[in-house]
């Protein structure tokens, strides 16, 4: 008696659990976005009959099923936090450090894309005649090897850059990451304090001169980034956004569309999920830079996201900056060449190793 | 639409099992019948013609065979046949035997893109049962084209098996009872091949794709056996996972499906893996195949013959490539060493030289298994004897990183996953409910996460 009891117990536990789950998907609101992924969800499927006897039916239906899944966000947690409690060191490719860092993985590369990469750069150095400065930031899963769980095998990022440095035949400048903090801890940037040490790097071993003096000021405290976004790891707690300010320093920023904005930061930016846009409002094909430095140099910089945190600094020392993001951008490079301009290349190393996008420098 | 997708969980399930127990009983077979074409024909609904061609012809066909004797019914039996080989090879083979006869010189023929229809392997030969065992007179014939349509399109077992014989369920497709031990042993035998599939198949699934992977420098040689360790484990819980899933609905259906797996990785020799590993379609060449071919009793030389046939056919049953092939004659070639003097040798050596020897084996036959590309796979191969470092670091994470996955999908494939369960059923009888809602809850969990992809995020 007492095991049909049971039997019909767990029945009922299991029905429930798909009738509960089935019907809260039919109930409740469809969301459109998902920050945490920072997508659009898929659309529901097109039911007219051409749609339908397609082929394409089934997957169109299973993922806007999947993408309104009722307590989205709910199941990614309970999968992340089911790995790490049972041993993994990693979810999704992201580390779960000690500390609270949340770090990305990078254990291999292709040889071959770094190869053509560096040919790609000296080939248009050599072509225009300039001497590029090269930043080529390590990341966290390098340097804070320390912070990794016993086991997760991290590439050895300073010989990667030697390596890098030697195909490339220009020195690439050498950055002191022994500081903390130096990166977000839920993102895959570097943070302002990191970015800080980038600059001094870039004074002393390219423009010979000193640092010039920031300020730094907290503008939000709530900041999850990428890596917070990518591991599923959602207890973990928010941190700083922080703005570096250099006396008297004015900028103005214009976008590839021709939309101008006063200073380097974009303050309508941090009450978004990614934060990070906040400097120099995140990816752009192309954005320019006018300041009140009168210096007399100016900046052709090619780069990745690594540099929009670098940025604020450099705008002390060039009156004007031209930054140009080869992912989007498939105009001529060398049309922003002047005399007097520095060639730049920032990239985070990782993201260096695996670009594919460099052949559409020209 | 796959058992592990939440289209299947939360909304098809539900609606069938809703529809079949509130429907009248006699309307049962009816009901299993419309929605097991609706499941058929979801993926390609043009499809759902070839289905019902096929139990036309095989039901038409039956009817000939059971009525008539002598000739007549041979006659109907060969043309049925035919009638599914021919359906089998135009849209599974067209493609590889073209391709393969271009590559001998007849390039005017055309290469042809035909798309597989979800299942054809293991339906057809479900399907050719029937006819076949009415000639033997094994099992009577069906009457009802809706009943003999449902056995036919039957979802549980449509896509991935186990191939059920005509005759297994011939008397519960006219007459079956559910009872709440049925329901609930099925429910529990679901849950156990969704937790199978969801969440070690597919972790270890990703573990070896990304072995595979590997640059040279990286590919050492343990990471390599790591990696077809990784490969075996997936297939298996796929597989039997699968089954699983497909026995479970079984029998909350009210349908008892044989066996597929019997813990094959604990096989003793390879004769003995194949009598543990899909074992329906083992004895679904034997019976139908190997036996007919004339199996042992016309001589040693002839058998070897029928063995040879058999495995090429099973290389060839798995899929439309040399690879498969390879795979099956690397097994022939194994079982016919085994039979003229291996096993004798195996039979005294210590036990954990047999699972090694076996085990080895089966690890190697993975690899022409999993590389469609057999340049691909030799040089897999090559890596997992010859590499300049025996490990490295990375090696040290992907053991490290996988453990628990690794251990449970090792324990698991012993008989030691019987005894816990047996264990827990009889001391701690409220276990079962907490597991089986545990491992709706964490595939669920497993299957959203499959479709989670802050990716675009990540790099623009």
């Amino acid at each position: 008696m007492k095991e049909n009891t049971l039997k019909k117990l767990n029945l009922l536990l299991c029905g429930t659990i798909i009738l509960v789950l089935s019907a809260a998907f039919i109930v409740l609101p469809r969301r459109t976005f998902s920050e945490n992924e920072n997508r659009a969800l898929a659309a529901a499927p097109d039911t007219s009959m051409r749609s339908v006897f397609s082929g394409d039916f089934d997957t169109a239906f299973e993922t806007w099923f999947t993408d309104h899944f009722p307590f989205r966000d709910f199941w990614i947690g309970l999968k992340a936090y089911t790995k790490q409690y049972s041993g993994s060191l990693e979810n999704n490719d992201v580390f779960f450090a000690d500390d609270g860092y949340l770090i990305r993985r990078f254990q291999t590369y292709d040889e071959r894309t770094l190869m053509q990469n560096t040919e790609l750069i000296r080939e248009f150095c050599t072509d225009q005649g300039v001497q590029p400065y090269i930043l080529l930031v390590p990341t966290a899963a390098g340097t804070r090897q320390t912070l990794l769980k016993a086991g997760s095998y991290s590439l050895d990022q300073e010989a990667l850059r030697d390596h890098a440095e030697e195909l490339l035949g220009y020195p690439v400048i050498r950055i002191d990451t022994s500081v903390d903090p130096f990166y977000f801890r839920t993102d895959h940037h570097w943070n302002a304090y990191g970015a800080l040490q980038g600059y001094k790097a870039i004074c002393a071993q390219a423009l010979q001169k000193e640092p010039e003096d920031f300020t730094m000021t907290v503008v939000a405290d709530d900041f999850r980034g990428t890596m917070y976004s990518r591991s599923g790891a959602f207890r973990h707690a928010g941190e700083d956004i922080v703005r570096p300010d250099h006396a008297g320093l004015q900028a103005t920023v214009t976008l590839e569309d021709g939309t101008v904005h006063e200073g380097l930061f974009f303050e309508e930016r941090l009450a978004e999920k990614d934060k990070y846009m906040y400097y120099l409002d995140g990816n752009h094909a192309f954005e320019s830079i006018e300041t009140n430095v009168h210096s007399g140099r100016r900046a052709l910089i090619l780069k990745d996201s690594y540099a929009h945190i670098l940025v604020p600094y450099l705008a002390a020392e060039y009156e004007h900056i031209d930054m140009i993001d080869l992912r989007y951008f498939r105009g001529n490079a060398s049309d922003y060449l002047q005399e007097n301009t520095d060639v730049w290349f920032i990239y985070s190393l990782d993201n260096f190793c695996e670009d594919p996008y460099l052949v559409f420098l020209k | 639409m796959v058992f592990s997708s939440l289209t299947f969980l939360y909304a098809y399930l539900p609606v069938v099992l809703l529809v079949y127990f509130l429907c009248p009983w006699k309307y049962r077979n009816f009901v299993l019948f419309a929605v097991s074409l609706f499941f058929y024909g979801w993926g390609e609904p043009v499809y759902v013609l070839v289905m019902v061609a096929s139990i036309l012809m095989n039901w038409l066909m039956g009817r000939i065979i059971a009525r008539r004797e002598g000739k007549a019914a041979r006659n109907a039996l060969i043309l049925c046949i035919v009638f599914n080989l021919c359906l089998l090879g135009f849209f599974k083979y067209a493609g590889f035997i073209i391709q393969n006869l271009r590559a001998l010189g007849l390039r005017s023929l055309r290469p042809v893109q035909v798309s597989l229809p979800i299942g054809i392997s293991f339906y057809t030969f479900q399907t050719m049962s029937y006819p076949i065992d009415l000639y033997r007179r094994q099992t009577e014939e069906q009457h009802s084209l809706i009943s003999f349509g449902a056995y036919v399109v039957m979802f549980p077992q449509l896509i991935a098996g186990p191939i059920v014989r005509y005759r297994e369920v011939a008397q519960e497709l006219n007459e079956r009872s559910i009872t709440v031990g049925d329901a609930h042993d099925g429910l529990v035998r679901f849950c156990q091949g969704l937790a199978k599939k969801v969440l070690i198949a597919n972790s270890c699934g990703a573990v070896f794709e990304e072995i595979s992977r590997l640059a040279d420098p990286d590919m050492t040689i343990l990471t390599a056996w790591l990696g077809i360790l990784f490969y075996a484990l997936q297939i298996y819980y796929d597989f039997s996972g699968y089954s699983d899933m497909a026995i479970g609905i079984g029998r909350i259906l009210g349908f008892h499906f044989p066996e597929n797996f019997d813990h094959p990785y604990t096989a003793r020799s390879i004769t003995d893996f194949w009598r543990r590993w899909h074992m329906t379609l083992s004895y679904w060449f034997r019976d139908y195949v190997y036996i007919p071919l004339g199996g042992n009793r016309k001589g040693l030389p002839r058998q070897l013959v029928n063995i040879i046939i058999v495995w090429f056919l099973t290389g060839l049953w798995h899929g439309a490539a040399w690879n498969f092939i390879l795979w099956g004659m690397f097994y022939g070639f194994l079982l016919i060493l085994e039979k003229l003097f291996l096993l004798k040798y195996l039979q005294k050596a210590p036990r954990f030289l047999q699972h090694s020897y076996t085990m080895a084996a089966v690890l190697i036959a993975w690899v022409f298994f999993a590389f469609t590309d057999i340049g691909q796979g030799m040089h897999y191969l090559s890596r997992m004897f010859a590499s300049p470092a025996l490990y490295s670091g990375l090696t040290l994470y992907y053991l490290r990183d996988n453990l628990a996955v690794l251990l449970i999908g090792i324990l698991a494939s012993t008989t030691l996953l019987q005894k816990a369960d047996r264990f827990l059923q009889e001391r701690l009888p409220w276990s079962t409910p907490l597991l089986c809602a545990g491992c709706l809850l964490l595939c669920t969990a497993f299957i959203v996460d499959a479709s989670y992809n802050p990716f675009l995020y990540f790099r623009f």
